[in-house]
């Protein structure tokens, strides 16, 4: 049977080691044979990000950023060479698409780098939390063939929609 | 920076000398350094208190959250 191949943006990632409402799904989606997880250098780049806005915000400590930044590059690395996530590098491809997007759906910059990369990486599923879901909105769904999916839905959802694709396809 | 002298095996010198051939690395120096940043690296996570991404967010989540999600602030790029 062909994997699903799922784009997990940054957001989603963040909730893998920083937010427990959200983690079940992306755990889910790492775990389950039927998917094949990807992300980008790009998410990687956007968590250090996050975890230094906490201690900007002192939220958390130094002590705590750095050791929390070591345990996500660790254990990405970890699920990389289990097979269970491929984390892509960013090329010129994927600018140049994002470029597009910013222009054809008034995307940040950012964004439209993951859905760049969601797309020449030939991912039919992105993970993505409320806040981006709310952005990445329904146009972009039906021009780009993409689902878009939010970490906050259930497992049920998610496994009831893939069905749905299933039998639509 | 510091100079350092290191005696090294004969097999060690042709292993690290192989890895600077196949271009790796620009010099012996640097692969011995990048060695060590991996022993560093090896060092810390002996420390980190948590074993698995659960134990992570368990720890977490007893903080006072100031920022929602990972794009809070997100008017940084506007």
């Amino acid at each position: 049977m062909k994997k699903i191949e799922c784009y997990l943006e940054s957001s989603a990632l963040w909730n893998l080691y920083y937010e427990e409402e959200g983690s079940e799904l992306v755990e889910y989606c790492l775990n389950n044979s039927q998917f094949k997880c990807k992300s980008s250098i790009w998410s990687q780049m956007e968590i250090i990000r996050g975890i230094k806005k906490r201690e900007n915000q002192e939220e958390i400590s130094s002590d705590e950023a750095e050791k929390l930044e070591l345990f996500i590059e660790t254990d990405l690395k970890n699920l990389e060479n289990k097979k269970k996530i491929t984390m892509e590098e960013i090329t010129n491809e994927e600018i140049l698409l994002a470029k597009r997007f910013i222009r054809r759906y008034n995307l940040y910059a950012s964004d439209a780098l993951h859905l760049a990369t969601t797309i020449t990486k030939n991912c039919q599923v992105i993970i993505v939390d409320d806040y981006h879901f709310k952005r990445l909105d329904n146009t972009i769904m039906i021009n780009e063939g993409l689902l878009i999916f939010s970490t906050k839905k259930t497992i049920t959802d998610l496994e009831e929609k893939m069905n749905l694709e299933k039998q639509d396809g | 920076m510091e100079v350092a002298s290191v005696r090294l095996s004969e097999e060690e010198k042709k292993f690290l000398e192989e890895l600077v051939l196949k271009g790796k690395y620009s010099s012996i120096s640097e692969a011995l350094k990048a060695g060590i940043y991996e022993l560093m690296q090896e060092e810390k996570l002996k420390e980190l208190p948590w074993k698995s991404r659960e134990e992570v967010r368990e720890y977490f989540s007893k903080k006072e959250k100031k920022l929602k999600g990972l794009e809070d602030l997100v008017d940084e790029e506007d």
